[in-house]
């Protein structure tokens, strides 16, 4: 065990812990805009900074908290004037790049930040690359790219051509912390990234699924044991299948026997 | 892991009390209840008996396999799969991939899924007929 203190609070931290997590874990709060669990920290967004002292920082050290590795005699503080002023000034320019974000509105009431001094922009996105890292790292589809610098770093698919590799799973859409990735979802398709993706339908009862022939074959390759037989099934039909059996169980109609014994 | 799950279809009226239960214990994060995760279906006379669906908490899990961020774990002192919706990218793999249609969605469009209330169930408090058990 690790121990850390945060905001004064001797506290015992897991090897290999961020101080996020560890402050997660314990219930204090930490803003973030481009912390993810299921991704390994990048520290893009800037709105987790700490102030850390001992175990080797240098005076008024401040650093992100998500990529922040705990050690032994670690002291974090999670709220002081220098924490909020430079939070404040990381807010400010995202809110200048993007200024109707409901989410870093909120987050400026939050914190106090009143006045923009600088040029409004007419982005809608921060530039945080959870939707990049999200299909590369965990979704595994690698459709989308980074591209650009700065303030013009854009997040598209490449050439900003409509993706051959995305397979509509939406997760980029549902990841990104300030909701600027569109999705239209009819009947029959997707439309993700300016491509229009046909929904399967259910073969028993014919309904749409929220699933694409791209994502099944995906899908397929994560497991041996996921059949496209089973995926092309709705959850109701699915449901009725295995009423019809329990009927038959109950009717005595068919009797169950153990394998093996 | 030492108690099962245990559905008795002949003792089933039909009367969904589990599904109300399940879907008032499991609120989403606005407070609303959730999709139930057990259903309860009443058949047609002359059999005159409900038959309840619920989570088989597989070995080999269609829908941890199929979950790309890793968003299905095992809860190893009750057995049952949970789905961490912190970890949750809502890509619906799982719901797609179960074949027993165990998975539900929320009205929010996030996945549930029985998690055995935390190894006591609520379904089984409330079922007036005994007809789901858990020992």
């Amino acid at each position: 065990m690790i121990h850390v203190r945060i905001n004064g609070k001797l506290l015992e931290a897991k090897k290999g812990e961020t101080v996020l997590q560890l402050a997660q874990r314990n219930g204090y709060h930490i803003p973030n805009l481009c912390y993810h669990p299921s991704l390994k920290a990048d520290g893009a967004c800037r709105m987790c900074l700490v102030e850390v002292k001992g175990a080797n920082a240098k005076p008024n050290s401040l650093t992100t908290a998500c990529t922040l590795t705990v050690k032994e005699g670690m002291e974090v503080l999670l709220d002081t004037p220098e924490v909020s002023k430079h939070r404040n000034t990381i807010l400010e320019m995202l809110m200048a790049l993007v200024p109707d974000s409901p989410v870093l509105t909120k987050m400026a009431e939050e914190y106090g930040l009143k006045e923009i001094r600088l040029a409004q922009g007419d982005e809608v996105c921060i530039k945080c690359g959870l939707c990049v890292r999200i299909c590369d790292e965990v979704v595994g589809a690698k459709a989308l790219a980074m591209e650009g610098r700065g303030t013009e770093t854009t997040f598209n698919p490449p050439f900003n051509e409509p993706p051959e590799r995305c397979v509509a799973c939406t997760s980029c859409a549902f990841i990104c912390p300030v909701q600027c990735i569109p999705v239209k979802k009819t009947n029959d398709s997707i439309t993700i990234w300016g491509r229009e993706f046909d929904r399967l339908k259910c073969t028993r009862c014919g309904r749409a699924l929220d699933l694409t022939e791209e994502h099944m074959a995906l899908m397929m390759t994560r497991s041996s044991h996921l059949k496209p037989e089973d995926l092309n099934v709705c959850d109701v039909c699915s449901r009725k299948e295995v009423l019809g059996t329990m009927k038959s169980l109950v009717d005595g109609q068919i009797t169950l026997e153990r394998v093996g014994k | 892991m030492e108690k099962t799950f245990i559905v008795i279809p002949e003792k089933c009226t039909g009367c969904r009390t589990c599904e109300l239960s399940c879907a008032y214990s499991h609120p989403m994060a606005s407070g609303q209840p959730g999709n139930p995760r057990i259903h309860a279906y009443n058949t047609k006379p002359p059999l005159e008996k409900g038959i309840q669906i619920v989570c088989l908490q597989c070995d080999t899990a269609a829908c941890m396999e199929a979950c790309p961020a890793f968003a299905l774990q095992r809860n190893l002192e009750t057995g049952a799969i949970e789905v961490h919706l912190d970890r949750c990218i809502n890509c619906h793999a799982c719901f797609n991939a179960c074949s027993f249609g165990n998975i539900v969605l929320d009205p929010n469009n996030r996945v549930a899924k029985c998690d055995l209330c935390g190894g006591d169930p609520k379904c089984v408090q409330f079922c007036p007929t005994g007809a789901l058990l858990y020992q």
